[in-house]
């Protein structure tokens, strides 16, 4: 979270329910991310970028073989 | 760049060594040129730092400059304004000599390559650092939006090669990202579907068949539920943006947001109460 402010800054749901409501919201972001970590392959997709940069990069276009 | 008035480096005391420069102001290519031609301000700055284009010792005085946080006129190549990104962010980094040093080396040593300049090969090991850690995430906050995983990964890899290309520029890349990213997940769909969009997000989220995580998780389709306008800023609040972060974000006022957050999180406690016995 930013500092400056928080969800439930104000009193928009008793305490019991926003309390319920943040942890259904974190429990499934964190589920999201499990899932995605076993679906994506980050490395392929980097490599994929990579590639698509390498032709405009300025920290790519110096990467020559000798 | 000639040496700032409170002293050069050291000789290799932390370890430093074998081809760090540390008299490296009497190699400088702008040995010779009127101070006053660096000191300049503004976009004048970026044509000064013209002389340090192959200059052997720009790593050396950008590490001075940066380790010393000299805050006026163009060292190693870089203005004042680079400089400050590239301070913000990275303010782990305690010796910018020792890890430039040693990105040089490590490059040096690599197979089959030439020498590249170290100041970009560290910043390419540190966008493919960021590139693993944020890509998930990244995607996650797509779904949470409305996108199914598979546009989500598009738009996120567009995205954060749209951010490599500004890697120097862009301060706080979280947020940047996301908004880029939703920018272009949205695009991307109004091409596709041009007549069935609102003016800010689809009203009904992409369906995607193939049962992926969007359908997996109670969250994401409860998400789905709500107003489009309350779920994109819900999305940027599970992520941790702020209101004024997602006001800017969205061109929306802080305002709307926070309507947009609390009507998001009571009709988000509502559903969740009528579905007793959910799991997120």
């Amino acid at each position: 979270m930013s500092t400056d402010e928080s969800w439930n800054d104000e009193p928009d749901l008793d305490e019991e329910t926003a309390a319920r409501l943040d942890n259904f919201l974190q429990a499934g972001k964190t589920e999201t991310q499990r899932l995605l970590a076993e679906s994506i392959d980050v490395e392929q997709k980097l490599t994929e970028s990579m590639a698509r940069l390498a032709a405009s990069q300025p920290f790519l276009k110096r990467t020559r073989t000798a | 760049m000639p040496l700032p008035p409170w002293g050069s480096l050291d000789s290799g005391e932390d370890g430093a060594g074998m081809g760090w420069v540390v008299d490296w102001s009497a190699q400088a290519a702008c040995r010779t040129t009127d101070p006053d031609e660096l000191f300049v301000q503004g976009a004048a700055q970026n044509r000064a730092k013209a002389v340090c284009t192959g200059c052997p010792v720009r790593t050396e005085c950008l590490a001075d400059a940066l380790d010393n946080r000299v805050e006026f006129g163009v060292w190693g190549g870089m203005t004042e304004r680079e400089r400050r990104a590239l301070l913000r962010r990275r303010p782990s980094v305690d010796s910018w000599r020792r890890m430039l040093e040693t990105a040089r080396t490590e490059y040096e040593r690599g197979a089959g390559l030439l020498p590249l300049d170290p100041v970009e090969e560290e910043e390419e090991l540190a966008f493919k650092a960021f590139y693993r850690r944020e890509f998930a995430p990244l995607v996650g906050f797509l779904i949470r939006a409305g996108a199914s995983q598979h546009d989500g990964e598009d738009a996120a890899q567009n995205a954060l090669e749209q951010l490599a290309k500004n890697w120097e520029a862009v301060a706080k890349p979280k947020p940047w990202l996301r908004t880029t990213a939703f920018r272009m997940w949205r695009r991307a769909v109004d091409r596709r579907r041009p007549n069935e969009l609102t003016d800010l997000v689809p009203d009904e989220a992409v369906v995607d068949h193939s049962a992926d995580v969007a359908e997996k998780v109670d969250v994401n389709q409860l998400l789905r539920r709500l107003p489009p306008q309350q779920r994109i800023v819900m999305a940027f609040a599970i992520d941790g943006c702020s209101r004024s972060e997602t006001a800017d974000a969205l061109g929306m006022p802080a305002a709307n947001v926070r309507q947009n957050l609390r009507r998001a999180r009571i009709n988000m406690a509502r559903m969740l109460q009528e579905d007793e016995g959910g799991t997120p």
